[in-house]
């Protein structure tokens, strides 16, 4: 079509967009003329008007809520896939070629539990990077400099991930980011970064970190995959695949051949998914910034009363973990996470960095028993959400369930004095997955069941699919 | 070369259809119906169901807008889907794009909404709308009850809607002492939820500070916020 009857007919749908009574009735009058000569094909939007008028059907009539929903139901096929059926149907162009499990792969007759692809051998590596769109450059990201460390905060921040409605988006702090991103072992080549190559702007990133798993008893070498973000006016230059093609690259290169990562999207083919549960500790808040509500006939005050808490923990010995429990400690919760089928494996040193506590990133209390044993402990992360559009309130700080054992106290009081350390601490919701056994303390202590699913994932792994209270790993 | 320029169309249709569906509600229904028949045709092809039902208005009227697009090609169909757009939103590219990511926060997930047509005047005063509860209300309303004996006050109150709360009192002669079920009083509800500009109003209004509930707990017992028990401590 040549440009200008392209422009003709722009002109032509621009009057009907904006029209006014006037030419409606102009419209109306031309009816006859050549109303029944078009063939179907020469309809113009014009032509949709106009029949619309002359069948006496009142445009307005229509709801736009019904619309809406209409177009929402067509339009799921562009968006990533949240639901299993919703995920058959997406074309995984890109994960086909990957060494994942197929949506519609039918459970093994036998139980089978290891690599889908063999090792692949360092020399038969791909020694170069992948090719980047061109504008784009590849980055390695020293997250030690603060200059970048913030340019990827700032990345995070604005692109990692909105909520459906906007309203909140994951801050995840820059000391946060590099207790998450500089775990012992951490590789700097793994700090994978996209820069616009004209202005040096970082516009994307992803991370891998070493991490051991014990995959229904089988311990495995892996790393973990996290922070995948592409800003987003990149999106549609399929930028991601590429992330995760070179990252998967540049973990081969050091001899592993197998990942694990959690996503809020079904890709083929989660091993196992868990559900966010939320706990208000600050309703009056949370319910002004829209993140919770009140049901129809619920009041403020009654709401206040519910999920109101004691003052302190009524343990006797709960207490901040510190450096001379560490030995104990990461015992107590190795032993109690072979009781589940995907776990972390920590060294002492690893366990040391996840837990010790560090104010605005994670908090980890245990309970000291009475030979100085230790026979509990508690954990949660910090990672505030800001709140989008709101005059007052700008960010929720939320604190985010980790590893939890409890054998001396019962694990429902246990997790009601990590409650109140939470609320004491300035937080405003307490969220947990139901993994582990958490699901035996949500409900008895006012979580409610968030909408939101989490995946998880394994690379170039294949097992039996694994239920959220035999899952026993967080990541951040 | 020529697949590079369908990709590249092919995302700016995508993108054009999320902003689409996100503010279908600032769209009116002409151009909503246009936007459907664009959608399908760019996404099935050729109108290929059969006409609905004359009565179903809403079903013709979307169905009219895709059959009338006859054979025109897919791609020609996502260009004028986008095109129309940019005509009624020139600045939808550079506008917030809803991002894409692997991750989403999750919230607590919510109760059906009640539609606007089921809301009562109790609704409308809990969430504040004034101008709804003026439309709705008859001078009696102050002395509505619901099952637990709130009065449209105790709810304005423990909702802490100043407006509200002085339209109830000033327009409608609202009691300001008036008791529920477990005999709180408004007072009650405004301290307990601690706000103090509610409580300053009710007092002023001559709310009984010292009010017993059926516990026996007055507004001060109830308080939390430190600046409504000081307030109320001091009076």
């Amino acid at each position: 079509m040549s440009s200008d009857a392209e422009k003709t007919k722009a002109a032509e749908a621009e009057n009907q967009v904006g029209s006014t009574e006037q030419s409606k009735s102009q419209l109306l009058a031309n009816d006859d003329i050549d109303g029944k000569k078009k063939s179907k094909d020469q309809n113009t939007t014009e032509e949709i008007v106009r029949q619309d008028l002359v069948n006496g059907v009142d445009i307005n009539c229509l709801s736009v809520q019904d619309l809406k929903r209409a177009m929402e139901v067509f339009s799921l096929a562009q968006k990533p896939a949240r639901t299993p059926d919703e995920a058959m149907q997406k074309s995984y162009e890109f994960w086909n070629t990957q060494p994942v499990p197929k949506m519609d792969e039918p459970p093994d007759e036998e139980f089978f539990n290891g690599p889908i692809e063999p090792d692949q051998p360092l020399e038969s590596v791909r020694p170069t990077p992948y090719s980047l769109p061109v504008g784009f450059r590849w980055d390695t990201l020293n997250v030690n400099d603060s200059a970048v460390l913030k340019e990827l905060y700032t990345l995070l921040n604005e692109n990692y991930v909105e909520d459906e409605d906007s309203m909140f988006r994951f801050d995840y702090q820059p000391d946060f980011l590099k207790w998450a991103l500089q775990p012992p072992g951490w590789m700097m080549d793994w700090h994978v970064g996209v820069r616009v190559t004209k202005n040096d702007r970082l516009v994307g990133f992803i991370s891998a970190i070493p991490a051991t798993l014990s995959i229904y008893s089988k311990k495995q070498k892996v790393v973990e995959i996290n922070f995948l973000c592409v800003h987003k006016k990149l999106r549609s230059k399929r930028v991601a695949p590429v992330l995760i093609r070179e990252i998967t690259r540049r973990v081969h290169q050091r001899g592993i051949n197998q990942a694990v990562y959690t996503a809020g999207v079904i890709l083929p083919k989660p091993v196992g998914t868990c559900r966010y549960w939320h706990r208000s500790l600050n309703p009056k808040k949370l319910i002004e910034v829209k993140f919770s509500h009140l049901s129809r006939n619920m009041t403020m005050q009654r709401t206040l009363r519910l999920f109101k808490l004691p003052d302190s923990s009524e343990i006797t010995g709960f207490r901040k973990l510190v450096n001379e429990d560490v030995p104990k400690a990461h015992k107590l919760l190795q032993n109690y996470l072979e009781k589940f089928n995907l776990v972390p494996v920590f060294t002492e040193e690893e366990f040391k960095h996840w837990f010790i506590p560090r104010p605005g990133i994670v908090d980890t209390y245990i309970v000291e028993g009475k030979n100085n044993e230790i026979t509990d402990m508690v954990s949660f992360y910090t990672l505030p959400s800001t709140v989008m559009h709101h005059p007052n309130h700008k960010s929720v700080k939320a604190a985010y369930s980790f590893y939890n054992v409890a054998k001396g106290t019962k694990l429902i009081d246990l997790m009601r004095s990590a409650l109140i350390a939470a609320k004491n601490d300035g937080f405003d919701v307490f969220n947990a997955l139901d993994l582990m056994e958490n699901k035996a303390f949500l409900e008895e202590l006012k979580f409610g069941m968030g909408d939101g699913n989490l995946q998880y994932y394994l690379y170039n792994w294949k097992c039996p699919p694994i239920p959220p209270e035999k899952i026993g790993l967080v990541l951040q | 070369m020529s697949s590079t320029m369908s990709d590249e169309s092919d995302s700016y249709f995508s993108e054009a259809c999320e902003y689409v569906t996100d503010h279908a509600d600032s769209l009116n229904s002409e151009q909503l119906v246009l936007f459907y028949g664009f959608y399908k045709q760019a996404t099935a092809g050729p109108c290929n169901t059969p006409k609905p039902s004359l009565f179903d208005l809403r079903a013709k009227k979307m169905w009219t807008s895709w059959s009338n697009l006859g054979s025109m090609p897919k791609a020609e169909a996502k260009l004028r889907y986008v095109e129309l757009l940019n005509r009624i939103a020139g600045d939808w590219q550079t506008s917030t794009l809803k991002a894409q990511g692997w991750v989403c926060v999750s919230s607590p997930r919510q109760e059906e909404q009640i539609a606007d047509s089921a809301k009562d005047i109790f609704d409308w005063t809990r969430e504040g709308n004034l101008e709804k509860i003026r439309q709705a209300c008859r001078v009696s309303a102050a002395n509505l009850r619901d099952a637990d004996g709130l009065t449209l006050l105790h709810w304005a109150a423990d909702r802490g809607h100043l407006p509200v709360v002085r339209y109830l009192v000033a327009e409608l002669k609202a009691d300001v002492n008036c008791l529920d079920k477990y005999g709180q009083t408004p007072l009650h509800y405004a301290a307990a939820c601690g706000y103090l500009d509610v409580c300053k109003f009710l007092v002023d209004s001559r709310a009984e500070v010292a009010a017993a509930d059926g516990e026996g707990l007055t507004p001060i017992d109830l308080a939390e916020e430190a600046s409504v028990k000081d307030f109320l401590e001091r009076l």
